[in-house]
């Protein structure tokens, strides 16, 4: 630690960091643009300017950039200092000489920066009177509006979108007072973080196209913390509501799980909770037709279901008191998992894995530390795109060694890229197609998924020669020789690998880790698998390993079971359509708890509508095993309600996570999730409208004049009112970030324990998997050999970002960015079967393996 | 639909189901391709992220 | 909506001439790196094509294999790398501050005049294009003003009529 002395008090801080952040971690105002918590510091704007002095006699003082001055001990700064005051203002003044001033009618207006540090840099009249400088501006596809006008250059979008995100389509144009922000032409922004442009750039040139179209002031937004369901990383998000839809999704700050960002399909895949194709009441199917069931008739169906004979089926992408109430309904026994078999056999060899003492399950930051990457057979971007990004920060370790090295504190951004130009610590990528992080990885190898597994085990062979040899042929030698070395030398090496493709990548990639264990004596080696679902994990979980969907499935089918509640989930994505299509038919009664329609709700006899993972609150499981509390942000009209609500008495989410806790093994510490024993702060709870919510009363007034009641939330400590204790003390509960002066999403690190740090008593998640005290032992190598003959392909799924995901896939601007369902093939393939980019083609199974 | 790219591994097809009616279920380990006579799409596969395969369209 | 969509290789790049690639290659050869050789090889096809067109920018990128978008930030940030098309002959006329005290303003209408142009503009006929820079280095001999490679110092009225005459001449 470090003194300084800020307008003559003594501080202590962080002699690493530069002056402004740590001048922010101490909670004191200094207004800035170009600097970015993450993004390290480069000068450009010139606000955050402080005067500092030589030593106690020096009254002069000199100015310098906060940013850019590291906060070394013994400094003497004034921020109050009249001079740096004036220099402040007359920086905001020139840079705001063409700015439109429209905030009445820019979506950035009440959660604006540039609104913040205007106020906060005394600038607050207009001297320049000339013409403005004016932009045309771009469209740039469904997610992101231009609005070039507003910019005040100072460089974030860029250095955000392609220095950080390794976007090449969005750069700085032109020079001096024309500088312009945009693509080489009109065209969607390629990176699959575009939307974070939103909330990095400080005003509002780049704002969130959905939200524009249905428009709310933030402050008139109904906020609760969230979890993203888009896929098994659970991002933490704070989705806003108004007049009953949801309208837009922004970050929220978790310095384990996302930090500041999050991918677009977790930005703009909400909206399938307005569809209107929605379920909303509960409907039995009598010849072809729903008709609408009344409670008591809802009861006594689920009565009759409470018999023996009934099994229940599982879903990876419903809560854990969901899936738990299930459980509880059918019996231990009777409950089946809700994904494929191949899934639920990796899924197996997954949780094992997860529990040995050999591994370590690494938090996106912590994937940021790695120093030397291995992804074996799986496409990251597409799969769990937020650790995607994550792996573009950890390439970086090496610039930051470098920097060390030259004496160049890390947070010079600019001068540590400067330093190390293209040189990146190691990401090795073997998988059997290019991938959106082949321009980042320092070996790419592209072989059949067979040979990818054989050449894992041969690392590991390697690396351990008590790892099983593979067959592998000598073609890789050179590149298995040098990714050895690469893995051994690191100082936090990690292994990537997935369950999108069978367990035997996993096996391989598992036996890397633990030779890497071996050579490293025994201390814990990252190994993260990725699964596909929010939670995939805490299903299976709680499903035994002896129940596979399949035999769910054939039960059904001889007649060993009779009736099924399937969970938020559609079978037809599961299993073959002729599995269950026979299942389903031999059932006597089918009861399907779901959101949106699906083959396999038009095949139940009673369909029960679930709320989506806004309308209620729920537990999830990520895929490091990380337990995180979503809250119901808004209610659900209509009949909806949890499935757990239909399915058991249950009256809390905290009974039924206390439940869990002592009835699943795996889940024991799933309690710590909630709020603390004493969440209210002088018996108020936490309101999940801003203090500046408007037009509560007059909302229906179209409807009724009469004032309604506001509704009362009896389970939760969050109230649908705007009465209360914002959350100050227990970060759990901190939904929209605001602080005073701080209206933006800045504002953040008014909660946090220093810049980048936790947030103040804050909560990121608790992890639930226990690690025995031993470890276990290598997997076999490979049996993964299916290869193709003569006319035969090898068959590898494909997930995309915008598509793979059921549910975000029935979202509007997702829908605007996704492809028709396609098979990729190399040109040799194509041209045997004269296929032609963009041909329709048949695809006909050979057989499973 | 038929997306030909030079870094896919002869002998391996990528399949993505999309949300039309093909379900990753029916397909497992290996499969035949062929030329189909329909020629009906929706969405087309513009769509893909242009850089996703950081080359060219093949489409000569 | 997904219509909407315009893919982001609507502009076809142009394919580089053999002389535009023997002297690019020649410029590879002086830099580590390729994005670096970016300006050069504006400069080269700015000297063979006169401007460089969208298409050409776009050659140039996929020639060196380097995003388009950067392309195009170091294209624009420099005024004397065309964006548009240009006249045969650019003047780049000196209106800074010893050129002005030497009486540039009654050139530049005099130009104006004869040509029918202002600032950024071409004539009809496409010969010339008028563009104002702010210091050519000759403050000594000012006013002064370059066509092409040639610099032209002391002008006056006179003189203006007999580079214009050249010009043409030269061209016919």
């Amino acid at each position: 630690m470090a003194k300084i002395v800020i307008d003559g008090v003594e501080h202590e801080v962080n002699p690493d960091n530069n002056l402004l952040q740590e001048c922010l971690s101490l909670g004191l105002d200094l207004p800035y643009f170009c600097w970015h918590p993450s993004m390290g510091s480069v000068g450009a704007c010139r606000q955050c300017a402080v005067m500092q002095y030589r030593d106690a006699d020096d009254k002069e003082g000199m100015l310098v950039m906060a940013c850019m001055t590291p906060a070394a001990d013994g400094a003497i700064i004034s921020i109050e200092d009249e001079g740096a005051k004036s220099f402040r203002s007359e920086v905001i003044e020139s840079l705001m000489t063409s700015h439109p001033h429209d905030c009445p009618v820019c979506e950035e207006g009440g959660e604006c920066h540039l609104q913040d540090m205007t106020l906060m840099s005394g600038h607050n009249y207009r001297r320049y009177d000339k013409k403005k400088r004016t932009h045309r501006n771009q469209y740039l596809g469904p997610f992101v509006n231009h609005e070039m006008n507003r910019c005040i250059t100072c460089y974030r979008c860029v250095r955000f979108y392609g220095d950080y995100a390794g976007g090449t389509d969005l750069s700085a144009q032109a020079s001096h007072h024309h500088v312009y922000f945009g693509r080489h032409e009109e065209g969607v922004l390629e990176s699959e973080f575009s939307g974070n442009l939103v909330e990095v750039c400080p005003t509002g040139v780049f704002t969130d196209k959905a939200f524009s179209e249905n428009y709310s002031r933030k402050w008139d937004l109904q906020t609760a913390p969230s979890v993203c369901v888009g896929c098994s990383v659970g991002c933490n998000t704070s989705p806003g509501e108004r007049y009953g839809s949801l309208r837009r999704t922004v970050n929220r700050y978790n310095s384990e799980v996302n930090g500041y960002f999050l991918c677009d399909r977790g930005r703009f895949g909400f909206d399938f909770v307005n569809n209107s194709d929605r379920l909303l009441e509960p409907v039995q199917r009598v010849d072809n037709t729903g008709e609408l069931l009344a409670d008591d008739q809802v009861k006594a169906f689920i009565k009759e279901f409470k018999a023996d004979g009934t099994i229940g089926i599982g879903s990876p992408r419903a809560s854990n008191e969901s899936n738990f109430a299930l459980r509880a309904m059918v019996g231990e026994e009777n409950f089946y998992a809700g994904y494929s078999d191949v899934e639920h056999e990796s899924m197996q060899v997954l949780l094992d894995l997860a529990s040995d003492t050999a591994f370590h399950s690494p938090s996106v930051r912590e994937i940021e530390m790695a120093d030397a990457v291995l992804i074996l057979g799986e496409d990251v971007t597409n799969v769990a795109p937020r650790i995607a990004l994550a792996l573009r920060q950890s390439v970086r370790n090496k610039a930051k060694d470098l920097a060390d090295e030259s004496r160049i504190p890390q947070w010079q951004d600019s001068a540590v890229r400067e330093l190390a130009q293209h040189d990146l610590s190691p990401l090795s990528i073997i998988s059997s197609a290019v991938s959106r992080l082949d321009d980042v990885a320092s070996d790419r190898v592209i072989e059949s998924l067979s040979v990818v597994a054989a050449m894992g085990h041969q690392i590991a062979n390697k690396i351990s020669a008590s790892a099983p040899k593979a067959d592998c042929s000598a073609a890789h030698d050179q590149v298995i020789e040098k990714i050895v070395e690469q893995l051994k030398a690191a100082k936090r090496p990690l292994i990537i690998a997935g369950n999108s493709n069978g367990s035997e990548v996993i096996r391989a990639a598992a036996n890397i880790a633990r030779a890497l264990y071996d050579f490293k004596d025994n201390s814990a080696i990252d190994l993260c698998l990725l699964v596909p679902e929010v939670n995939s994990v805490g299903m299976s979980l709680m499903t035994n390993a002896k129940n596979p969907l399949g035999a769910a499935l054939k039960k059904l089918h001889d007649g060993t079971a009779k009736r099924v509640i399937v969970l938020e989930n559609d079978l037809y994505r599961r299993a073959s359509r002729a599995k269950v299509d026979a299942a389903l038919t031999a059932a006597t009664k089918v009861l399907v708890l779901d959101q949106l329609p699906t083959s396999t709700t038009a095949n139940a006899d009673v369909v029960l509508p679930a709320t989506a993972f806004s309308e209620h609150e729920a537990t999830y499981i990520n895929y490091e095993g990380r337990a995180q509390l979503s809250f119901q942000v808004h209610q659900c009209k209509k009949q909806a309600q949890p499935s757990w609500r239909w399915l058991c008495d249950a009256e809390h989410v905290d009974d039924l996570v206390e439940r869990c806790c002592n009835e699943v093994p795996g889940l024991a510490r799933l309690r710590e999730v909630l709020p603390g024993e004493n969440p209210f702060i002088a018996g108020m709870k936490v309101p999940r409208q801003s203090h500046r919510y408007s037009g509560r009363t007059a909302m229906t007034a179209n409807v009724n004049v009469h004032e309604p009641k506001q509704r009362e939330d009896k389970e939760s400590v969050m109230s649908f009112s705007m009465e209360g204790m914002p959350a100050q003390k227990d970060a759990s509960v901190h939904a929209a970030s605001w602080a005073p002066k701080w209206n933006s999403n800045q504002s953040i690190s008014k909660f946090q324990d220093e810049v980048n740090g936790e947030l103040k008593q804050g909560h990121p998640g608790c992890l639930l998997i226990e690690r025995k005290d031993s470890s276990g032992s290598y997997f076999k190598a490979g049996s993964d050999s299916i290869e193709p003959s003569a006319n035969q392909l090898r068959l590898v799924f494909s997930y995309q970002i915008f598509g793979s995901d059921e549910l975000s896939a029935r979202s509007k601007p997702i829908q605007a960015r996704m492809t028709d369902a396609y098979i990729g093939l190399s040109p040799q393939d194509a041209q045997k079967r004269d296929l032609r980019q963009g041909d329709v083609a048949t695809i006909s199974p050979l057989g499973s393996p | 639909m038929v997306c030909i790219r030079r870094g896919i591994k002869a002998g391996t097809a990528l399949l993505h189901c999309g949300d039309g009616n093909i379900s990753p279920a029916d397909f497992s380990g290996l499969i035949e391709v062929e030329k189909s006579a329909t020629q009906t799409t929706s969405r087309g596969i513009g769509n893909l992220i242009v850089s996703d395969f950081h080359e060219e369209e093949i489409n000569s | 909506m997904s219509q909407q969509v315009i893919a982001s290789t609507a502009t076809k790049a142009r394919r580089l001439s053999a002389d535009e690639i023997v002297e690019i290659e020649h410029e590879m050869t002086l830099y580590p790196d390729k994005r670096a050789v970016g300006l050069e090889a504006l400069k080269i096809v700015q000297k063979h094509q006169g401007w460089v067109s969208d298409e050409s920018l776009l050659g140039i990128a996929k020639y060196l294999d380097i995003p388009a978008a950067d392309l195009e930030g170091v294209a624009t940030f420099f005024n004397l790398v065309y964006r548009q098309q240009v006249g045969k002959n650019v003047i780049l006329f000196c209106d800074s501050v010893s050129c002005w005290i030497m009486g540039c303003e009654g050139i530049k209408s005099y130009i104006k005049d004869k040509l029918a142009i202002d600032y950024g503009e071409t004539t009809e006929d496409g010969d010339f294009t008028l563009i104002p820079v702010p210091c050519l280095g000759d403050c000594d001999k000012a006013p002064v003003m370059m066509v092409g490679p040639d610099m032209h110092r002391n002008l006056t009225p006179e003189k203006i009529d007999s580079i214009i005459m050249d010009c043409k001449t030269i061209q016919d």
